[in-house]
């Protein structure tokens, strides 16, 4: 039953961990608010919540709120508004390393946000395939090519590294 | 700590030294949340109207605080009376309860069904306070945190004032899910509801339906109450094109890997009934599952959102909420969701009870308190929600201004902050209590309101007719 005992459990095991994945990707004076927006739907739409899979169920639905979020920041034309859930653009990703940035960014969206899922908040199988709403085969072949993907990129900085070219950013 | 993850890999390295780069990039390895301040802005949001229903009523307990909360929903209670007669209400502001409100207890021993003490499972606040929170984050309602003393710390001392030395006598209850959890009720509830099919015992819970969400489906689950839940995804606005929640009339594509695009995006069902007629659906559903309405309290609700109405069955005994509820949800294509326990209220007879003063003694007493400081505070008059509840979409630009702690001066006394209580009013009630057995009982508890308008509760059932036994 997704009553308030459960809301209190829900709360308890999840909210660090949906604290850190807007921390991952968002500026950290959004990130209490914007956790506080996932959980609050939560809340609202328990009945849907699946038992079992409460965490990827709110991976997935942080994922729409920080693009409503960052869709309300930045005065975006309708028509421009991406179809897809970019959650992992390097441009707003917290992340130190510049090399690892600088990968990300040459990699499609799709692929940075499944890798960002699967290394930050270690997800694979099942719990890919909710977030990504896709079936389980889809999201283990997306995982897949989405690390060819990374293999490539990086292989392709350290050749042109050893060969004192600078790395170029694809966006 | 990126020292145990190895450089950039050569090409063609292993994929896994790559990911593992990418996760020794992770920003937020050890970030925690601000438990207390998180709490308390979901709560808020949920009390503007932004969540929902009940949880912001047990958290919050007065209609008549939530001035925006009033202002936002449009909403119709309708009281059925012992005689099964209509006591019609039209507004909101909680001169319609005819029950007292439920009384929230403090968790005991872990165990849930408390409603209030934040606590998680991961890290403990850092050091650094304010600094660790973003610049707005940390609401006013933060500061009037949920334990008694403050998250920082510091002590509280309960006084009482006025309060009658008096003991008495209450009937505690016992939910009997024994008589609910069967395969026959979940036979008849599915029957009730038009699910076809025969129900299965699965993973411990009375299942009928798929759980994929291609079609409504029902449960009982094992616990203190019987809960029982139906939900018809059918009905749902919220229309999921992927796989995991493919929508009824979703072409049978295999579910490969394309873009999602939004995969999940509201549809127009029109508006859900509302008002008395919602109430008097929500009966006919609920009458219909063979749930005993006597002393139940409905209320319809409309959260600012027409297309979906929630109406709220408090179940009440000798006037008292017993904190049990029904829920039915309700859009534009009709009844969505039922949920609410099975299990009938047995009496347990009488039991003696303590004092409104020995009451106030009870939440200094480290038997009754909770926490890690103290007993709960469930609410604080109208101070919980209001002014934090429309922060959203202001959003900070800036980056928060690191401030270091002040340094102590020497010869400086220390803070040892100690917050003095004086209780003014005590109501005896009902808290429902789940046992560490998984039993949920209802206890006669006390309602204790402080001069300052916060709000605490403990339990009135005398020592006598409590075990301190330790679990195991």
């Amino acid at each position: 039953m997704h009553d308030e005992a459960w809301f209190e459990g829900v709360f308890r095991l999840h909210a660090t961990a949906v604290h850190r994945y807007f921390a991952r990707r968002a500026a950290a004076d959004d990130v209490q608010d914007l956790t506080a927006d996932v959980l609050t739907t939560a809340w609202r739409r328990r009945d849907d919540v699946p038992d079992g899979a409460e965490l990827p169920w709110l991976y997935r639905t942080a994922a729409f709120v920080l693009a409503n979020h960052r869709r309300k920041a930045r005065p975006v034309p309708v028509e421009q508004v991406p179809d897809d859930v970019d959650d992992a653009d390097p441009a707003e990703l917290v992340i130190a390393d510049e090399e690892v940035r600088a990968v990300l960014a040459a990699l499609a969206p799709r692929d940075r946000r499944i890798l960002l899922l699967h290394a930050w908040e270690g997800l694979d199988g099942d719990q890919l395939a909710v977030v990504l709403g896709i079936g389980r085969g889809g999201a283990d072949a997306a995982l897949s090519r989405a690390r060819a993907r990374l293999r490539e990129v990086w292989s392709a900085r350290e050749t042109g590294a050893s060969t004192g070219s600078e790395p170029t950013q694809a966006r | 700590m990126n020292e145990n993850f190895p450089a950039s890999p050569a090409p063609g390295a292993d994929d896994d030294a790559m990911v593992e780069r990418l996760r020794a990039a992770d920003p937020a390895v050890d970030a925690a949340p601000d438990v207390v301040a998180l709490r308390a802005a979901v709560d808020a949001r949920i009390a503007a109207g932004q969540g929902g229903d009940q949880l912001a009523a047990a958290r919050s307990r007065r209609w008549t605080s939530w001035p925006a909360r009033v202002a936002a929903v449009a909403a119709a209670a309708l009281v059925i009376g012992g005689g099964g007669g209509y006591a019609v209400g039209a507004a909101h502001d909680g001169g319609q309860q005819v029950a007292a409100d439920a009384i929230t207890l403090p968790a005991a021993g872990g165990q849930g069904g408390a409603v209030g003490a934040p606590e998680v499972a991961a890290g403990p606040k850092a050091a650094g306070g304010d600094t660790t929170s973003g610049g707005g984050a940390r609401s006013s309602a933060a500061a009037d945190s949920s334990y008694a003393g403050g998250y920082w710390g510091g002590h509280t001392v309960f006084t009482s004032k006025g309060l009658s030395g008096d003991a008495g006598t209450a009937t505690a209850w016992a939910f009997d899910p024994s008589q609910a959890f069967t395969h026959d009720t979940a036979a008849r509830l599915a029957a009730a509801l038009g699910v076809t099919g025969d129900p299965v015992l699965q993973d411990g819970v009375w299942q009928l339906g798929p759980n994929d969400g291609t079609g409504p489906s029902l449960s009982v689950y094992p616990d203190g109450m019987a809960s029982f839940n139906f939900y018809d995804p059918t009905k749902d606005p919220w229309f999921c094109s992927a796989a995991s929640t493919p929508a009824p009339a979703d072409t049978t594509k295999p579910s490969t890997d394309v873009a999602p695009g939004e995969p999940c995006a509201q549809r127009d069902l029109g508006p859900a009934v509302a008002g008395d007629a919602a109430v008097a659906a929500a009966k006919d559903v609920l009458t219909s599952m063979g749930v005993d309405l006597g002393g139940v309290e409905l209320t319809a609700e409309n959260w600012g959102d027409p297309t979906w109405t929630y109406v709220t069955g408090y179940q009440a005994v000798d006037g008292q909420r017993t904190g049990a509820q029904w829920n039915v949800a309700f859009t534009g294509a009709g009844m969505q969701s039922v949920s609410g326990p099975l299990a009938p209220l047995v009496s347990l007879g009488t039991y003696d009870v303590i004092s409104p003063t020995d009451a106030v003694k009870r939440l200094t007493d480290p038997r009754f308190g909770s926490g890690y400081n103290g007993p709960l505070m469930y609410a604080d008059g109208g101070k919980t929600v209001v002014g934090t509840a429309t922060d959203e979409g202001v959003a900070p630009t800036s980056p928060p201004v690191p401030t270091l702690p002040p340094t102590v001066a020497a010869g400086s006394s220390f803070s040892w902050p100690v917050t003095e209580v004086t209780i003014v009013k005590a109501r005896l009630g009902l808290a429902v209590q789940n046992l560490p057995s998984g039993a949920a009982v209802l206890l006669p508890a006390y309602e204790l309101t402080a001069s300052d308008d916060s709000v605490w509760s403990v339990v009135a059932v005398a020592d006598s007719g409590l075990d301190f036994s330790p679990v195991g």
